[in-house]
């Protein structure tokens, strides 16, 4: 899709107001192994998606091949495993790369998927310059809210600038990143954080890219033109649209006044947009659809405020990941606003309304007093590397979670409104969730090892060697990264060899000094109740929190971390990207009462099972209690509870208070 | 247990540390039966006697990170060794409970069967080390041989740790301005060791390093405390900073260990029993608590509360 057809004239020859072309239909998928996302690619291009999104599971984002072992029970969950160039061959099996537009979400493995992507056209003859797609590339939320990080910032930023000085001059069509505020608004950012952050992250790479100086300043406007954003819509669709009318005014501002960019189409803010996950509620799911529908209205009406491309998430995001007909029905949803309305028949149709306009101010100034501050702080590096953003969306979050535990804010259906029908929607023999296919696991690792045995280990070898030179010296490495593809090096070799160039990165967990906002007397009793457990043995309890596995998405945990100390535990948080032994043996050396672990990702059970295995190596599986909280169907508590799981909390628990309520109690029947 | 626990089984220690962290009154009688296991093992083999390295400094300078590659550093080069780390974060005064959060910067994904790491919440008490600190470090020091601890520093504390830890560092970043604070707390005497750490900038290190040196020159006329600069990030004066702690590990101590009792005991009389117990500590022991009977710390306590409880009795009496 070239920038100049892009239909931006309000009005055509003949006088007569032009249509907008439709944005793009995708939705973000891809589970269990290369050939069943293949087919599910395949049906979903047939039922009407125009691009596709591809979900990568969580060690080929974290950098670990199937076989590594804190990848083993995350293979194929949230995404598909991807090993080699031979998992790329299966995955587009039948789908031609040079007419379809691909975005992947990938992050610190962004580079090597692209040089995947580039060498699979590459021996399948296509020409790499037509390649149109993204990579997702947004390493600065990773560090604040999703947690797919592998290396420190400047190894990370300096990743990203490559990719955007090799795709100028080799891939004009493809975005070599999204910067990103949806993860933000999941953590719990407010709208002028969203602004704030993502253009101070966007201008963060661009000033970088220009201090490198490897693209000539002729050619500088083009890299401000490729710069492309991946945003959120919340369920306040009227703040949302204003949202939206800021962004395109600000970046317009940004890259006239910062960059010098001359040419409009170089200034254009461009933007494809998933609708806010963070309020779908798992209590009465049905209610989601019309969130869904509503929150799609905020990046949709504004004509010259619209997404050019959309991610709906589905009615049952909170339960689990969800089927191929979960998206088919959010698909619908694109489908009918985009051909059966007259949405796309009108000029924008908020242009000259004083209301929406002083929102608009309202929001464009406070955004750049945010911006400000990140500058004055040396910018984004520092932002990030002193805890200063992170620390700021905990509060943000936080703040959030108090206004719902006080039904100050109303989710209906989950704080207002409890009552009603079941759902029949979840009546279905899969219980309304999906799950995963354990063959395919196998056929994943079978095929990884297929791969290692058939290529020649020499020029693998020879490639890896490059690529460690190149990010020694300062040099390019997605050529480097290409010839590791083509030679059949896997992800996990990619990923740790530059791991020792660079180190693997831990950052601030942006929860010291945290507050919860809560007073209730419920909260007074139950620290009465931590007081009198502290006389009766001597100390406080003290609980293990932390993440296992390669989910990242560690807002759940924060919270209860805080809303723990602010009961009146000791809590030792220990943070994400745990193993099983790590956090066991953290347990025991800490003399933990009890162990609070958060999965997002589907791999509860697995991980559950490998933790009770090792307590109950030493014994100590009666003494230190295990509760679960994250993503967990109803279906899978059975399970858990024969592994001596003596609590599991869902989104539906979002009472704070309730749930350490619940944790004292588990710890006191513990100890008797 | 503390036969487990001298062979390196962790859960074991780790109970026994919150034997030692215990505020019930009830438990110190195990305490003194756990010592006295601890002492009758050491006398049929091998006797572990750690020195203490108090590492403090203001949040953020960096101590976790820097403690964990220096214990890292230290059980590379001396394979036999054990070292284990307590560290110190505040509770909150509202709540009573605490964020514990040190131990994923000390030692990410590390299980090394040698390091033995410990959080601790201070309490509720004012002062960032509170007494159960001290008592821990009774403990743990009988099973590693090398035992560093990391504290906040809040201007108090250092004081406090200063007390017993063998040797005593200072963490300070460039920049930051920290020096001011420590030196309006009395704290700038005290380290053995200053540590600038972060110095990844060259100029901005140089810069601070001069800054300090006037400063301490300022304080301390005449004496040359020295200061090393480091990046816990790129491994620059950790190797140094290692060799000095091994160097330190083999002087003898400042303060005995009997001395260090002395002290807290003197410290806990004051905070149990006021003007009262110090008079009478006056007047029955010569103000020295190493006079009261027993060998064990406990015991001493046991004794001085019979002690003083009989002198009440008696004056009741008359």
């Amino acid at each position: 899709m070239k920038e100049e057809k892009r239909a931006h004239l309000l009005y055509n020859e003949a006088g007569g107001p032009t249509k907008d072309r439709p944005w793009i239909f995708r939705t973000y998928a891809g589970h269990s192994n290369a050939q069943a996302s293949n087919r599910l690619y395949r049906a979903n291009l047939e039922k009407g998606q125009t691009g596709l999104s591809i979900a990568f599971d969580l060690p080929t984002q974290c950098g670990y091949s199937s076989d590594h072992e804190l990848a083993r029970p995350e293979i194929g969950k949230v995404g598909v495993p991807i090993n080699s160039l031979d998992d790329f061959h299966v995955l587009f099996h039948k789908i031609p790369l040079t007419s379809m537009n691909t975005s992947m979400t990938i992050n610190a493995t962004s580079m090597w998927l692209l040089a995947l992507y580039i060498a699979l056209a590459r021996e399948r003859g296509e020409d790499i310059s037509l390649l149109q797609g993204t990579t997702q590339n947004d390493i600065i939320k990773e560090y604040l809210a999703r947690g797919t990080y592998i290396f420190p910032p400047a190894a990370s930023l300096r990743l990203v600038a490559e990719m955007y000085e090799y795709c100028l001059y080799n891939l004009p069509h493809w975005n070599p990143a999204n910067i990103c505020s949806y993860h933000l608004q999941e953590a719990g950012a407010t709208p002028v954080q969203e602004l704030a952050f993502a253009l101070a992250t966007a201008t963060g790479i661009l000033d970088l890219i220009r201090q490198r100086g490897k693209v000539k300043a002729a050619d500088f406007a083009r890299v401000v033109g490729r710069i492309s954003f991946f945003v959120n819509s919340g369920i306040r669709f009227i703040e949302e649209v204003c949202k939206m009318r800021a962004f395109v005014e600000l970046w317009e501002q940004i890259t006239s006044e910062r960059y010098g960019i001359t040419e409009a189409r170089y200034r254009r803010f461009r933007y494809g947009v998933q609708v806010n996950s963070l309020c779908l509620t798992e209590a009465q799911p049905e209610n989601n659809v019309w969130r869904i529908l509503l929150e799609t209205l905020g990046v949709t009406l504004s004509r010259k405020a619209r997404c050019r491309a959309l991610q709906l998430p589905a009615w049952n995001e909170a339960l689990s990941l969800p089927r191929p007909w979960d998206q088919q029905w959010s698909l619908r949803l694109q489908q009918i606003l985009a051909y059966e309305t007259d949405l796309l028949e009108y000029p924008d149709i908020f242009d000259g309304n004083r209301v929406i306009q002083s929102k608009v101010e309202q929001l464009k100034s406070e955004a750049l007093q945010e911006i400000e501050t990140i500058d004055n702080m040396n910018g984004i590096r520092e932002a990030i590397e002193s805890g200063y953003m992170k620390s700021s969306l905990v509060k943000s979050m936080s703040e959030r979670m108090s206004r719902i535990n006080s039904a100050e804010q109303i989710v209906v259906g989950m704080n207002r409104w409890q009552e009603g029908i079941s759902s029949p929607l979840l009546s279905g023999s899969d219980g309304g969730i999906f799950t995963a296919d354990k063959k395919a696991v196998e056929e994943t690792l079978a095929a990884l090892k297929k791969t290692l045995q058939k290529r020649d280990p020499k020029r693998a070898a020879q490639a890896l060697e490059r690529l460690s030179e190149a990010a020694r010296s300062g040099e390019n490495m997605v050529e480097p990264s290409i010839e590791c593809a083509l030679s059949r090096v896997t992800t996990g070799e990619w990923a740790e060899t530059l791991r020792q160039v660079f180190g693997e990165y831990r950052p601030l967990t942006g929860i010291e000094g945290q507050k919860l906002s809560l007073k209730s007397d419920r909260l007074k009793l139950l620290r009465e109740r931590t007081e009198i457990f502290a006389e009766k043995y001597g100390r406080r309890p003290r609980i293990i929190v932390g993440k296992p596995g390669l989910d990242g998405h560690s807002n759940g945990a924060e919270m209860i971390a805080v809303i723990a100390r602010h009961t009146g535990f000791d809590v030792i948080y220990s943070g994400i990207r745990l193993t099983p032994t790590e956090i066991v043996n953290s347990a025991l050396e800490e003399d933990a009462d009890i162990i609070g672990i958060s999965i997002l990702s589907g791999s509860h059970i697995e991980l559950v099972e490998q933790i009770v295995e090792k307590l109950r190596a030493v014994g100590a599986e009666k003494h230190i209690p295990l509760v679960v909280g994250g993503i967990i169907p109803r279906s899978d508590f059975e399970k858990l509870k024969e592994n001596d799981v003596r609590a599991v909390f869902t989104p539906s628990n979002y009472q704070l208070v309730e749930i350490m309520e619940k944790i004292l109690t588990v710890v006191e029947e513990s100890k008797t | 247990m503390v036969e487990n626990a001298l062979s390196g089984d962790k859960w074991a220690l780790a109970k026994l540390v919150s034997l030692f962290e215990d505020s019930r009154k009830e438990i110190r009688e195990t305490r003194i039966q756990v010592m006295r296991a601890i002492g009758s093992s050491e006398k049929r083999g091998k006797r572990r006697q750690a020195h203490l390295f108090g590492f403090t400094g203001a949040p953020g300078s960096g101590k976790s990170t820097l403690i964990g590659e220096i214990a890292r550093r230290l059980l590379e080069l001396q394979k036999e060794k054990r070292v284990a780390i307590l560290a110190v974060d505040p509770s909150s005064q509202a709540s009573g409970g605490s964020l514990l959060g040190d131990r994923t910067r000390i030692a990410p994904q590390t299980n090394n069967q040698r390091l033995f790491i410990r959080s601790q919440a201070a309490g509720q008490q004012p002062g960032a080390i509170s007494r159960h600190t001290f008592s821990a470090t009774r403990l743990l020091r009988h099973f590693c041989d090398y035992l560093l601890i990391e504290t906040v520093g809040s201007g108090q504390s250092e004081v406090e740790i200063g007390d017993f830890a063998d040797h005593l560092f200072l963490l300070l970043q460039p920049l930051a301005g920290d020096q001011l604070q420590f030196m309006k707390a009395g704290i700038m005497e005290m380290p053995d060791l200053f540590i600038l750490n972060k110095c990844d900038n060259e100029d901005i290190a140089r810069n601070s390093l001069y800054a300090l040196r006037e400063s301490l020159s300022f304080v301390q006329p005449g004496e040359d405390r020295p200061i090393l600069a480091a990046s816990a990030r790129s491994g620059q004066g950790l190797s140094d900073l290692t060799q000095t702690l091994l160097k330190m590990a083999l002087q003898p101590l400042k303060k005995s260990q009997a001395e260090k009792e002395a002290s807290y005991l003197h410290k806990w009389i004051k905070d149990q029993f006021g003007w009262l117990g110090i008079e009478h500590l006056q007047q029955q022991f010569q103000a020295d608590p190493l006079q009261i009977a027993g060998s064990i710390l406990e015991e001493r306590q046991t004794n001085f509360e019979n002690s003083l409880l009989e002198k009440l009795h008696g004056n009741g009496k008359t």
